[in-house]
């Protein structure tokens, strides 16, 4: 079996006050994997998430990703992408310019990052939509923070 | 009010109740019509006397070919722009670190810093005062030329204008989402490239109204700036508060004319760029 591309191994989230959100928890996920994480509300779904894409640090273990530790990685230096539960699109930019928002601030060039903005928002079909900022939208046609996340 | 209603007014038409229509003429009457008189007078012919002689615009180039007053005008509009964009900056600052982290004595630290806001003005020019000196600022400053020499008026607005910024913005941060950080941070933005790409547009409304705010004030401020003022710095309230001790001379309505159209037009601008990010436009 190969390398698994993200591995966390013996993870706990212990919050002061005694909540402990993610109890000893290891898993491996293989390269190419779809892998799917169902549980109750509260069972620390988005806490484990949390921690592998960098905005949370576990307590204990330690996770993985391509083989390196990641205890010292900020999140913007992740490979990890998230979308958020409350979507959490920027209120201020356009459809195409929050598509394109993680594009520009990790410096890919402009000419390309708008291929990949037309390339995502076409997989979603929001094209016609791309200059409408969020709030001008309904809540069914809130699908871009999808390709926004996909880099 | 009244038990019974006039016949021909709805229960709901307040507009149309009397006793409203003379409190609103009331007023009307005492908040504007002193301005409007101010205005009225800086194109009066006669030079003083408070009676309408004939329309001129004479006044206003005698203004400002007045040397004294236009220095006064300079000298506040160079201390109310600096003061501003000192104060914005540290009043965000401020704002940020509140509305951010949590550490001891922060609801000490947060009542200490709406002091200025609450304290009589009298007391904090005294105050001032009193640091100037027992600092030797006053004298450090004092010949060195324009615009040097308004140092310690600057130091001391922006000691009271940033309270203010930093309120408003805190306000305007109470609303914003912080997951919209987390995922900034997410998509690979630095903890900067956050600040200036997400949080700063999402404060604006507030940056700007802040801003506005500590400009006016600084712009009118009499007490703290007399008291502050080095011998040679006059700032244009404390110039017209000399000239009307020897009687309203129309070329200060001019000039007190002048200054109402520069906060008009700020707060226009101001309220441009406030909507100018709003839907639908």
């Amino acid at each position: 079996m190969a390398e698994p591309i993200v591995s966390v191994r013996n993870v706990s989230r212990r919050y002061p006050g005694g909540v402990t959100a993610v109890d000893n928890v290891s898993v491996d996920i293989e390269q190419n994997e779809f892998f799917a994480l169902l549980g109750p509300s509260g069972c620390g779904k988005t806490t484990l998430l949390r921690m592998i894409s960098g905005l949370d640090s576990p307590t204990e273990g330690q996770i993985f990703i391509g083989g390196e530790d990641m205890a010292f990685t900020p999140p913007n230096k992740r490979p990890t992408n998230m979308v958020f539960q409350s979507y959490a699109v920027f209120p201020h930019m356009t459809v195409a310019d929050n598509v394109a928002y993680g594009l520009r601030v990790t410096g890919v060039p402009e000419a390309e990052t708008q291929a990949r903005v037309k390339e995502g928002l076409e997989m979603v079909k929001l094209t016609h939509l791309a200059d409408r900022k969020p709030d001008q939208m309904s809540g069914r046609t809130k699908r871009f923070p999808w390709p926004r996340a996909l880099r | 009010m009244a038990d019974r209603l006039r016949p021909g007014v709805g229960p709901l038409e307040f507009g149309k109740r009397r006793w409203l229509q003379s409190l609103f003429l009331a007023t009307l009457f005492v908040l504007y019509l002193p301005i409007f008189v101010l205005v009225a007078f800086s194109f009066n012919e006669q030079n003083r006397g408070g009676v309408w002689r004939g329309f001129t615009f004479e006044n206003y180039p005698k203004a400002w070919n007045n040397q004294s007053i236009f220095d006064a005008m300079v000298n506040s509009l160079s201390i109310a722009v600096i003061a501003t964009v000192v104060s914005t900056v540290i009043g965000t600052t401020v704002a940020v670190m509140l509305w951010r982290f949590r550490f001891p004595f922060k609801p000490a630290y947060e009542a200490a810093m709406g002091l200025p806001i609450v304290i009589p003005e009298i007391c904090m020019g005294v105050a001032m005062l009193m640091f100037f000196n027992a600092t030797g600022m006053t004298s450090l400053f004092t010949g060195t030329g324009w615009p040097l020499n308004l140092s310690t008026i600057i130091i001391a607005h922006i000691a009271f204008c940033f309270p203010f910024v930093a309120i408003v913005v805190r306000s305007r941060l109470v609303g914003f989402n912080k997951q919209l950080e987390e995922a900034s941070r997410d998509l690979g933005a630095s903890e900067w490239q956050t600040f200036t790409k997400v949080l700063v547009p999402f404060m604006q409304p507030g940056l700007v109204a802040g801003a506005l705010l500590a400009f006016t004030l600084s712009l009118d401020d009499f007490v703290i700036t007399f008291f502050t003022a080095g011998p040679e710095t006059v700032t244009f309230p404390v110039k017209i508060y000399s000239m009307v001790k020897t009687g309203v001379k129309y070329e200060v309505n001019a000039a007190s004319t002048v200054l109402i159209v520069i906060t008009i037009a700020a707060t226009v601008l101001a309220m441009k760029m406030q909507t100018s990010d709003k839907p639908g436009h």
